[in-house]
């Protein structure tokens, strides 16, 4: 029999949430100051140079389609404004924590990224998720709580995969019923450790179960996490090749997403695929 | 379908000369089956089954390298 937990139990007894890097949180603080100078920011990410390097080379990814190469911070603040500089300071951060789980975990993530991107850029924008920046760390963090169930409960996590196996069943299902957490509650959790906007710490929390959240608009992300997670695996971008995806009717009602859209999102997100392998071969 | 109707989905063509999926739905009465290019049909489809359909489809004939499912064997 195993030991099942609540939230705040596992996270008391079982789990310690990673903290953010000292710097990626100072940037984090900068940017929320609606006082901040472009040049605090850039100052910032460049007196960490592991940081500013690996942003940089974000920056000139083809992913994010710069038409010049950008050699320092400062160009890169004063061309891409500091929300777009954050959220690239924050993705190498991201990928530095996801680099040493198994591939076909940073792939989904990453891949997640790319679908909520599209998704964001087609017309499909949030109040809480307006840019294809925010969007991809939404989805690349949608999952982060499976690294740190991983982390910590290895036994139980092998054992929540063979469930899943065995049963054709949902990881979060299967979470649920060895762990009595799933990675949705942990990762929102750690998202709102980061001090990140309540819509992704909101949506990570629904992305499998909307009434996490009593927030339309955030259930509207969760929603949106949904579909990108469910495009993923479909598409066998999943972190196990045996995973299983539901998504209910109302995610679809909520994000207004038609069948005669998907073969359009469908080609972006293909389209994308190159740039988004590019782009992780930048966290090695 | 949305409709409540069963189909068929079948891909033509081959990788060098790809066709697309064809939704194939099933006379009226015992009458003769309907086809319809996946374009014609999406009104019937929920886009969960799209999706899985447009996967399908580009695993089939397309060049992204997306990964086959455990589940299909080569043919």
């Amino acid at each position: 029999m195993n030991k099942t937990y609540d939230i705040d139990t596992l996270l008391d007894e079982v789990v310690t949430l990673p903290s953010l890097p000292g710097t990626v949180a100072h940037i984090m603080r900068l940017v929320n100051d609606p006082q901040c100078a472009l040049s605090a920011v850039a100052q910032a990410i460049s007196s960490d140079p592991p940081l500013a390097m690996k942003t940089l080379r974000l920056v000139n990814a083809a992913y994010y389609g710069l038409r010049q190469q950008v050699g320092t911070i400062e160009h890169a603040v004063v061309l891409l404004g500091i929300k777009v500089i954050k959220n690239l300071a924050f993705t190498a951060t991201v990928f530095d924590i996801m680099k040493g789980s198994v591939e076909g975990f940073f792939i989904h993530s990453a891949f997640s990224g790319a679908a909520m991107r599209v998704l964001v850029e087609s017309g499909h924008p949030n109040p809480q998720v307006q840019s294809g920046e925010e969007a991809f760390v939404c989805g690349l963090l949608h999952d982060i709580g499976k690294v740190i169930l991983d982390e910590f409960l290895p036994e139980e996590c092998v054992k929540v995969a063979r469930l899943c196996q065995k049963e054709h069943m949902p990881a979060h299902v299967a979470e649920k019923e060895i762990i009595g957490v799933d990675h949705a509650e942990v990762g929102a959790r750690l998202a709102q450790k980061w001090k990140l906007p309540d819509g992704i710490s909101d949506g990570i929390a629904c992305h499998h179960d909307l009434r996490r959240s009593n927030v339309r608009m955030y259930q509207q992300v969760g929603a949106m996490i949904g579909i990108a997670d469910y495009l993923c695996i479909t598409a066998g971008l999943a972190v196990d090749e045996n995973a299983v995806a539901v998504v209910d009717d109302e995610v679809w009602q909520l994000t207004n997403i038609t069948s005669h859209e998907i073969p359009g999102l469908f080609d972006k997100f293909l389209a994308s695929m190159p740039t988004v392998r590019e782009l992780m071969t930048l966290a090695v | 379908m949305l409709d409540n109707r069963q189909a068929n989905i079948v891909l033509v063509g081959a990788r060098q000369n790809p066709k697309g999926a064809i939704v194939v739905l099933p006379g009226e009465a015992g009458g003769a089956v309907q086809t319809l290019p996946l374009s014609m049909a999406l009104n019937l489809i929920h886009p969960a089954h799209v999706i899985e359909i447009l996967c399908m489809q580009e695993r089939a004939f397309g060049g992204s390298g997306l990964p086959k499912p455990p589940d299909i064997g080569e043919s």
